[in-house]
């Protein structure tokens, strides 16, 4: 029998280092990983923001023409092109959205 | 050599019932935070009101304009037509829906001569004019819970070659089905 040289039972109940130790770990690893998640979560939050479907190169700062309206306007220039620079600065004032 | 034996598995083994509790919690936090990841992702809803009103600019700017040339039932020979009061069913467009109780949609149609393009000859508005105070108040920005708003114009000519400009404005609103509000 493996024999203890401080183990009485006064002994056990005084020293308790080792576990207080281990629970304090536990308590701040519990905390590291309840506050992992809350970034997760909200990294969550601002993911789910960007689902707009869109129809531009937004990032680059290009809203790309319709081309169905494009079309409408060179066909337009081909029966009736006189003042085209009028024309293309009217229509750049006037897309928005 | 038999106590020794015995020693190995030790008698108090409160402590480990008390870690096992422990990790169970822990299996849950995480679990529940996992859920709620999934939750709010796809709990969003994807917004297509940019694409939808691309659309309908497209299918009233086919109406309006086809072969480069305005349609005559609108504007002939300079002179804008009566008939743009059935506009909708010219262009084949059904605003209202089962599905909502109020029309989710508005168009304004302009048009103007390219010599004076502050007054126009003809404008056509159709649909619920509720949702076009959302427009100026997301001239700078736009916010996802007001209706969307998207103008474009295009040059064309009528039967007579006489030039224009026409200016579409289209909203679409449906922001319970494309924000999560």
């Amino acid at each position: 029998m493996l024999k203890c040289k401080n183990c009485n039972s006064s002994n056990f109940l005084k020293n308790k280092k080792a576990q207080t130790a281990e629970t304090m770990t536990w308590i701040i690893a519990t905390l590291v990983i309840i506050g992992i998640l809350i970034i997760f979560v909200y990294l969550s939050v601002l993911v789910s923001k960007t689902k707009v479907i869109g129809v531009g190169d937004v990032q680059a700062g290009l809203q790309k023409e319709s081309p169905v309206l494009l079309e409408k306007t060179s066909l337009g220039k081909i029966i009736n092109d006189k003042n085209e620079n009028i024309i293309e600065s009217i229509l750049n004032q006037g897309n928005s959205g | 050599m038999k106590n020794k034996i015995f020693d190995f598995f030790p008698k108090n083994s409160r402590g480990d019932k008390i870690l096992s509790i422990y990790w169970f919690a822990i299996l849950l936090i995480v679990a529940g935070g996992i859920f709620a990841m999934v939750y709010v992702f796809y709990g969003a809803p994807y917004d297509v009101r940019q694409i939808e009103a691309r659309e309908l600019t497209n299918q009233i700017a086919n109406c309006i304009s086809y072969t480069g040339k305005i349609n005559t039932n609108l504007i002939s020979g300079g002179v804008p037509s009566l008939s743009s009061q059935n506009f909708l069913e010219q262009c084949h467009l059904i605003f209202n829906s089962s599905e909502w109780s109020d029309e989710q949609f508005y168009t304004e149609v302009y048009i103007y001569k390219l010599d004076n393009p502050d007054n126009p000859v003809l404008d056509i508005k159709k649909g619920n004019n509720n949702w076009l105070a959302g427009c100026s108040i997301q001239e700078n920005q736009t916010q996802e819970n007001l209706p969307f708003c998207l103008t474009k114009s295009f040059y064309s000519v009528d039967n007579t070659d006489n030039p224009y400009i026409i200016k579409i404005l289209s909203v679409v609103r449906k922001s319970e089905k494309n924000v999560k509000m």
